[in-house]
């Protein structure tokens, strides 16, 4: 028969060790196995919090070590507690912490931080109410029907919409479902993702009409490679600060730019107008034409940066007079695909 | 075991079984008038501070472990509800002046960053509107709400109050800040002394 631990079994090990020892541990375990549990019933994966899976042992660990004895979180609650539900509370207070601490970002946090920003420049404040699954169902068919930003296969979390798209969603969403929670429009996106992300899988995997048409198709075997060693560090250096400096957006500009898309075929892969992508690719070459001004270099290194560029943002040859794209970024590192 | 009580001093804020959870609580004002005393509350969710809090690391509070004040939570307490309790740490008095001075002076928004003094620094948690910080944020406030209390200084509980804990001290009666009924109620108690000598 087991004995319930009390507050003061615990006081007395704690002041006994001058810390938290075997009786706090399993205080933690209990609370761990039971937060485990909850997670892994609503189908949490554990990957969501860097765990390979529910082996409650790890958070336990996590906890014990890092917040307990690490951050003095145990003399906290030591100095704080009053009871032994109180000392529960606030040991629970610790396993969330770390959980959400160990949270990985994902997909949905990024359109949320995007999206966000522009719903509270409408006006718009977070409500605190249930969901509401039929303004969710309305509200997926919205964000379903947005314009994507193609899925270079490049970064792990790309934007998914443009900043265009984001602005209309933000307008939609204070125009027609103003009473939406912030749980609501949560579960909303996350429906969405749901569908849409295996769905890009699927594009990068096997259809291929869409980069057949703007002739970024997969390069065939036979093919001029453009390699690496073409460019020097100097070049390469350049490459990636503009890179950095024009953006997402900005590099998608440069790329279809070079690989002769129609300014349509721009506004279409980057989800905005055309006279919005008129005014970006303007935007695009004003910044490029500052930044090779402020170098001060010569005609032919312009070139060898230019193709640098290309070169980052994946392209690898030229087929039938058509710039090519390699799925994901050629920088010596493999990149997690969506 | 009582030890006197100072401003900076950081110590427990006993419970109400019932009503409130005990809370650690730093002493910012210490009225002997009523026997009460102004306290910042505190937390140990340095992460999740927001820039109306202040992260205080252990070396300048003298605690096992960093803090982190709000200084939005600042109410009024009995002196007797943490005279009991051990000291966990000291902060500079002239630190919890500055933090009042400061914190009042830009009641809305984040906090200027004024803070000299290595060791303190403005939290820089987004305050975000009923995320599981304002959440807990809003327990904490109902919890101090109610471990904590409003004087009002024409009240006749603040004058029995200030009667009891000066009856046998006359000079106390002589200030201008003496409740009207304190007044009182010492005019009664000393004339029935003199009916009964």
């Amino acid at each position: 028969m087991t004995v319930a631990t009390t507050w003061k079994n615990l006081k007395d090990e704690y002041l006994q060790n001058d810390g938290p020892g075997q009786l706090w541990y399993e205080e933690v375990k209990k609370i761990a196995r039971s937060k485990a549990r909850s997670l892994k019933a609503r189908k949490v994966p554990p990957s969501v919090y860097g765990f390979t899976d529910w082996d409650f042992e790890d958070l336990v660990q996590e906890v014990f070590n890092e917040r307990l004895i690490g951050r003095s979180q145990a003399g906290w609650i030591f100095d704080n507690a009053e009871d032994m539900e109180h000392c529960k509370a606030l040991l629970a207070n610790e396993v969330s912490y770390t959980l959400e601490k160990k949270r990985i970002p994902n997909q949905l946090d990024n359109v949320w931080h995007s999206l966000e920003p522009r719903l509270e420049k409408l006006g718009w404040t977070p409500k605190n109410s249930d969901i509401d699954d039929q303004t969710v169902e309305k509200l997926v068919v919205v964000i379903l029907n947005l314009k994507r930003l193609r899925n270079k296969g490049q970064i792990r979390f790309s934007a998914l919409f443009a900043p265009a798209q984001f602005e209309n969603l933000a307008q939609t969403i204070v125009n027609e479902f103003p009473l939406a929670s912030k749980s609501t429009l949560f579960q909303a996106l996350r429906n969405s993702l749901t569908i849409i992300s295996p769905a890009m899988s699927v594009l990068l995997v096997g259809d291929r009409s869409e980069e057949e048409q703007f002739g970024l198709g997969y390069v065939p075997n036979g093919l001029t490679q453009v390699e690496e060693s073409e460019f020097s560090e100097f070049h390469t250096t350049i490459a990636n600060e503009i890179c950095e400096k024009v953006g997402i957006e900005g590099e998608e500009i440069m790329f279809h730019e070079a690989a002769g898309s129609t300014q349509s075929e721009i506004a279409a892969v980057l989800g905005i107008s055309r006279p919005t992508a008129i005014n970006r690719i303007k935007e695009t070459h004003a910044k490029l034409e500052n930044i090779f001004s402020d170098l001060e270099i010569d005609e032919s290194d312009k070139i060898k940066v230019l193709g640098a560029i290309l070169w980052i943002l994946g392209a690898n040859g030229i087929m039938n007079g058509k710039l090519q794209r390699n799925k994901q970024r050629d920088n010596g590192e493999n990149v997690n695909e969506e | 075991m009582k030890n006197k009580l100072e401003v900076g001093q950081i110590r427990k804020l006993d419970s109400i079984q019932g009503i409130a959870t005990s809370r650690l609580v730093v002493i910012a004002e210490i009225d002997q008038r009523d026997a009460t005393c102004l306290v910042f509350l505190l937390n140990n969710m340095s992460e999740a501070a927001t820039p109306r809090d202040l992260c205080i690391s252990k070396s300048v509070a003298k605690s096992k472990y960093e803090i982190v004040l709000m200084t939005d939570y600042l109410s009024r307490a009995d002196q007797a509800r943490l005279v009991n309790n051990e000291i966990l740490g000291i902060i500079d008095p002239h630190l919890i002046n500055r933090i009042r001075e400061i914190s009042f002076a830009s009641p809305f928004g984040g906090l200027p960053n004024n803070f000299e003094k290595s060791g303190v620094i403005v939290g820089g948690y987004p305050v975000q509107k009923y995320d599981s910080v304002w959440l807990f944020r809003d327990n904490e406030f109902d919890n101090f709400s109610r471990l904590t209390f409003v004087r009002n200084l024409i009240s006749l509980d603040y004058a029995a109050k200030f009667y009891v804990n000066n009856k046998n001290n006359a000079a106390a009666f002589m200030s201008e800040e003496v409740p009207f009924d304190a007044l009182r109620f010492f005019a009664i108690s000393h004339s029935r002394i003199e009916v009964a000598a």
